[in-house]
């Protein structure tokens, strides 16, 4: 973490520092200081803009956006005060553990918010220092956003690692499931061509678009939010969310007919078995050589393939 | 047009590149920086750089993924909460007063069960009948109203109520004990009359009760409906025309007022005809009144009912005792299945203003009203307008079945078909 004492609020800002201590309301059964809580707020800053050096306008921005009296708690806990802490386990643990459910269920919530819990109140490091998970809060979000962040960022990690170590056996079945396709029925050679040709054109349709976009498909699609889900990740209206989902499609659709048409040179009769392939069963993960770089066929290169046709 | 399979494999292809975005730790942001892009506590340049970073990382987007999977959803509440919001009193309340309101203009339906049995009946006055019309009602001398009356009804028990003055009687005598006459908002009772005693089949019975009156026993037992005869002016009686109607032996026989002498012992009256003439609308009808302070009349056989207001309860009998038809007024007719202890209503014409009615049968029921309006059902639900002979006040009709009817107008003329409307014998 940066250095907090790299960094000093220019004296121009007196008052606004004042008024943030007056916001934030620290009740005086904290024991929360004045200058305590300026050091937080510095740390705040320099989190924010290291390596910039930003005028006091900016910082004044910055400070009137900060979640002040959250903060003050964050920071009075972390420097253990009981009563402090009392009052984030009587306002937070409920939420915490909700959110534990939430995010993990039931069977694992309980063990996920614990261990969190403990790292809030802070453990003794080997310097004899008490050190809190608090001190890596700033105040740019609420103190109840930020733990479910925390929780997330705990899950999903634990969760890709669990993942990594089986999806190699889950590509490996997969392979060899899709050999061959029915007992007795001719499985057409040039398949995989027509689909990595459909990959490849779709790859390239999705990234021309813009990132918010491409965001608000992969919670769709990807994640499987809800529209009012994505809607409140996005600023959106659910009923935005689905008028412009709708019709991002319609034009990828729309984008990949006139590529392969246009750039790739199918006829009408590719075009619909590369359609009709992509229905089916996907012998192996295309997206995946692809993006390793692994050799795939590019249809430039054996456009035999489709001047026959 | 893109097919829903090519969109398929376009949506595999798609999640299958994005899937495979590599990602650089070493580019990655802390969950720091994730939290506050999360919170959009980023500035643009930031959030800029982080968004290109995560459409490429797909371990960034899986832990934002996981972010936005835990944060906790917006309460929802229990499913009685909404209770306390208040926000559905606004159209319950536009729903009750709809309701209030619909209930309020529908015409009263229900009356008190065993009421019906036991409500008399009110004569009324009748307009000056043509006396040149054989079976008209005529003009009952005012001498002559009460003693005709007590001895036109027929005690089978029958009982009439004569009225002793007045547009709006406020005392009737009923063999010669007085009954209270209420006025009709206290009306509560049904009255019906005539009679029509014994043999099934055509019988005819119309209701017809002072418009503003009630009819409340004070000493006198109730005669049951069926013998109940009120009248107070005039008579209009089953003539030559509807004894051909009779298939029995028995029918009824009018005379008219102006035959002065007492009536045979008729038999038991198998149709009645009664006229009723409209009160309050009918100038002439009023004039009448005005005129005829007693006109009450009954035939001598007893089952003869002149009305001359039109009630808006009048019952119509049917063969079978326990069905019973009903004018309710301003245009409703109803239908009771249990001898009137509940009934159901019908509109048979918009804007109709019936005057008497017969059911042949427990299906088949004719009704007659102002400026000719004929309607016939043969089924007890669906109505036609059947073509008048004349375009006058009908207040009178008998009727065998759907094809063979008589209706009488209100200056005495009767006419007869016997094709369901289609076509009408004027009087001879």
């Amino acid at each position: 973490m940066k250095d907090a004492n790299l960094f000093r609020f220019p004296p121009a800002l007196a008052a606004a520092l004042d008024d943030c201590w007056r916001r934030a309301a620290a009740p005086a059964e904290w024991n929360l200081t004045r200058k305590q809580f300026l050091a937080v707020l510095e740390r705040s800053a320099a989190h924010r803009f290291c390596g910039s050096s930003p005028d006091a306008k900016a910082i004044g921005h910055y400070l009137e956006s900060l979640h002040l009296a959250d903060l003050a708690l964050a920071c009075a806990c972390s420097e253990g005060s009981e009563v402090a802490w009392d009052a984030f386990v009587a306002q937070y643990r409920p939420e915490l553990y909700r959110a534990a459910r939430a995010i993990v269920g039931e069977s694992n919530a309980r063990e996920l918010a614990d261990s969190l819990y403990a790292e809030l109140y802070g453990l003794h490091g080997s310097d004899g220092k008490r050190k809190s998970l608090f001190t890596y809060f700033h105040g740019r979000s609420k103190l109840g956003t930020w733990l479910r962040a925390v929780l997330a960022q705990r899950h999903v990690d634990e969760l890709r690692r669990t993942r990594r170590t089986d999806s190699l056996d889950e590509l490996v079945d997969n392979n060899e499931q899709a050999q061959p396709v029915a007992m007795g029925t001719a499985v057409d050679p040039e398949r995989e061509k027509y689909l990595a040709v459909m990959q490849a054109v779709l790859s390239m349709v999705l990234d021309g678009l813009g990132a918010h976009e491409r965001l608000r498909l992969a919670y769709y699609y990807v994640e499987k939010l809800t529209l009012a889900e994505i809607g409140r990740l996005l600023g959106e209206h659910e009923a935005t969310v689905s008028r412009r989902l709708d019709r991002a499609r319609r034009e990828i659709r729309c984008r990949v007919d006139e590529c392969l048409r246009g750039e790739r040179k199918l006829s009408e009769a590719q075009l619909r078995l590369c359609y009709e392939y992509a229905r089916g069963e996907w012998p192996f993960d295309l997206t995946v050589r692809l993006r390793s770089g692994q050799a795939v066929v590019p249809p430039e290169a054996d456009d035999s393939l489709f001047r026959a046709r | 047009m893109a097919s829903q399979d090519d969109n398929k494999a376009i949506d595999g292809m798609i999640r299958r590149t994005l899937a495979h975005d590599a990602p650089e730790p070493a580019d990655c942001p802390s969950p720091e920086v994730l939290a506050a892009y999360y919170d959009r506590s980023l500035d643009a340049d930031e959030e800029a750089r982080c968004e290109l970073h995560f459409s490429r990382c797909a371990r960034c987007r899986e832990q934002l993924s996981a972010i936005v999977r835990a944060e906790e959803k917006p309460y929802l509440r229990p499913a009685r909460q909404w209770l306390l919001t208040g926000r559905w009193l606004v159209p319950a309340i536009a729903m009750l007063l709809i309701a209030f309101v619909w209930v309020a203009r529908r015409p009263a339906q229900q009356r008190p069960a065993g009421k019906s049995s036991n409500t008399p009946f009110v004569a009324i006055s009748k307009p000056e009948p043509t006396p040149s019309v054989e079976g008209v009602v005529g003009r009952a001398a005012p001498s002559s109203t009460s003693s005709s009356t007590r001895e036109a009804v027929k005690a089978a028990p029958s009982e009439a109520l004569s009225f002793s003055a007045g547009n709006l009687p406020s005392t009737a005598t009923r063999n010669g004990n007085s009954v209270e006459m209420l006025p009709r908002a206290k009306r509560s009772i049904d009255t019906s009359v005539v009679v029509a005693g014994g043999a099934a089949g055509g019988v005819v019975s119309s209701g017809a009760v002072a418009d503003q009156l009630l009819a409340k026993e004070s000493a006198v037992p109730q005669p049951p409906v069926e013998q109940k005869s009120v009248t107070e002016a005039g008579e209009v009686t089953a003539n030559a025309a509807s004894s051909q109607l009779a298939p029995e032996n028995e029918e009824a026989s009018v005379s008219n007022q102006a035959q002065a002498s007492p009536p045979p012992a008729a038999p038991p009256v198998q149709r009645v005809e009664t006229r009723m003439t409209e009160v309050a609308p009918n100038k002439k009808a009023t004039a009448a009144m005005a005129a005829n302070k007693s006109s009450a009349t009954t035939r001598g056989d007893g089952n003869l009912v002149v009305l001359d207001r039109v009630s808006s309860m009048s019952v119509i009998k049917t063969p079978d005792p326990a069905v019973l038809w009903r004018l309710a007024g301003e245009g409703f007719v109803e239908r009771s299945e249990d001898s009137g202890a509940t009934w159901e209503g019908q509109s048979p014409y918009p804007d109709a203003h019936f005057f008497a009615g017969a059911a042949p049968t427990v299906k088949i029921c004719w009704l007659v009203g102002r400026d000719g309006l004929i309607v016939l059902t043969r089924d007890a639900e669906h109505w036609r307008r059947i073509e008048p002979p004349v375009p006058v006040d009908l207040v009178g009709v008998t009727a065998q079945n759907a094809s063979i009817a008589v209706v009488t107008a209100a200056d005495g003329r009767k006419f007869t078909t016997s094709n369901g409307g289609k076509s009408w014998t004027p009087p001879q």
